[in-house]
């Protein structure tokens, strides 16, 4: 293949993952120091209204509110709280959580609504895989942009190597480099 | 200030290279986290119960305790149990100890766990921070590196891409396509 074709395949490789790079970047320093980047505060409220089922379990429950309240996200069971007239749950995904405060015996609800803000979806993305229980259809295509992202990327890695070793690399780079690659395989089998 | 071409090419090259050993662990270990059911996960434990000589009240205690019994790692957790013992977690990519002190019967009740390949694999995925042996502040070192190489390798391709290829029909498709997914996703993430 000719030189100036394996620079434009690393080109459009690289562009093609550029955001889902930069996504990976912020959060790897993120998590390398353990910096909180979650919103807590509340910014919305709102009321609503469901119909009550109340033979169901409170994870039937609280699955059943999401959907007709048409809220995506986990219903984490630690969250419940029930007595004989009040169910409160929590929904939560990667860019918010909402609190949830259903009436058992009006179906009355109130929502509370904690977005995340900008750098925590950011972040989340990382660990993104496309999978938000009630999600619309776009969000699960992330599944696939993903596999091909990674790929994507390890490819423009061997390519970019690749044009470096064929036409521009220097001997005391070959050796940094090299001893750097090897230092980061021994720290890796290390720790 | 205006910064030759050369020089950009440069930083990109070298934000990459500097970290291509764990760029490639990671992409290869976020194919095992994305097929997990492909992977052999069953973890291997391990109790065993011995007497304790001298309880352990201070940190040289403990490194002999943990020479004593071969405990690798670095410290995870500490805490104290329902049963009022103090419990002390150690961690590594591969294994996970879990080490409780039991004051009052004189003993010490280990629990090594060892991780299936998969699992140790992706553990390197899942080490990072700061502390401990000096191993894993280097390492944590190296992912900073990374972090910042990632951002600047984004950047220094994106201003390389406008200086050698503006012009490049299919670029200018596939970056657009990849800020609009993106945005979108975000987009619909936060307000969806």
């Amino acid at each position: 293949m000719k030189k100036s074709t394996l620079i434009k395949l690393h080109v459009y490789c690289g562009l093609f993952t550029a955001f889902y790079i930069l996504a990976f970047g912020v959060s790897s320093i993120i998590l390398n120091h353990q910096m909180e980047v979650d919103n807590t505060a509340v910014t919305k409220t709102w009321q609503g209204e469901v119909s009550v089922t109340a033979s169901m379990s409170q994870q039937e429950m609280a699955e059943d509110f999401r959907n007709q309240l048409d809220l995506m996200g986990w219903v984490p069971p630690w969250r419940y709280q029930k007595d004989s007239t009040h169910f409160q749950f929590e929904t939560t995904h990667l860019a918010k959580t909402c609190a949830i405060k259903v009436n058992l015996l009006s179906g009355a609800t109130e929502v509370k609504e904690m977005p995340k803000g900008f750098w925590a979806v950011f972040h989340g993305l990382h660990f993104f895989n496309g999978s938000i229980p009630n999600a619309p259809f776009f969000l699960k295509t992330w599944m696939v942009y993903q596999w091909l992202g990674l790929f994507v990327l390890f490819l423009s890695l061997i390519l970019g190597i690749w044009l470096w070793l064929k036409f521009s690399y220097k001997t005391w780079e070959l050796y940094a480099f090299g001893g750097l690659f090897l230092l980061s395989i021994i720290l890796m089998i290390m720790i | 200030m205006k910064i030759s071409y050369k020089l950009i090419k440069k930083i990109h090259l070298y934000a990459c290279l500097s970290t291509a050993a764990v760029l490639a662990m990671f992409i290869l270990t976020s194919y095992v986290a994305i097929h997990h059911n492909w992977f052999d996960h069953e973890n291997q434990s391990e109790t065993t119960s011995s007497a304790l000589e001298v309880l352990p009240a201070s940190e040289t205690d403990w490194e002999n305790l943990l020479d004593k019994h071969h405990i690798k790692g670095r410290m995870t957790r500490e805490f104290t149990n329902n049963e009022e013992n103090l419990v002390r977690e150690y961690a590594r990519a591969a294994d996970f100890t879990k080490i409780t002190v039991m004051a009052s019967q004189n003993q010490v009740e280990i629990i090594k766990t060892t991780k299936s390949n998969a699992n140790a694999f992706f553990g390197i995925h899942r080490t990072r921070g700061y502390g401990g042996p000096i191993q894993y502040n280097l390492y944590a070192f190296l992912l900073d590196i990374l972090g910042v190489s990632l951002i600047i390798f984004t950047i220094t391709g994106i201003i390389m891409w406008f200086k050698v290829l503006k012009n490049n029909r299919w670029a200018w498709i596939i970056f657009i396509a990849g800020l609009v997914y993106v945005g979108t996703t975000v987009g619909v993430l936060m307000y969806g």
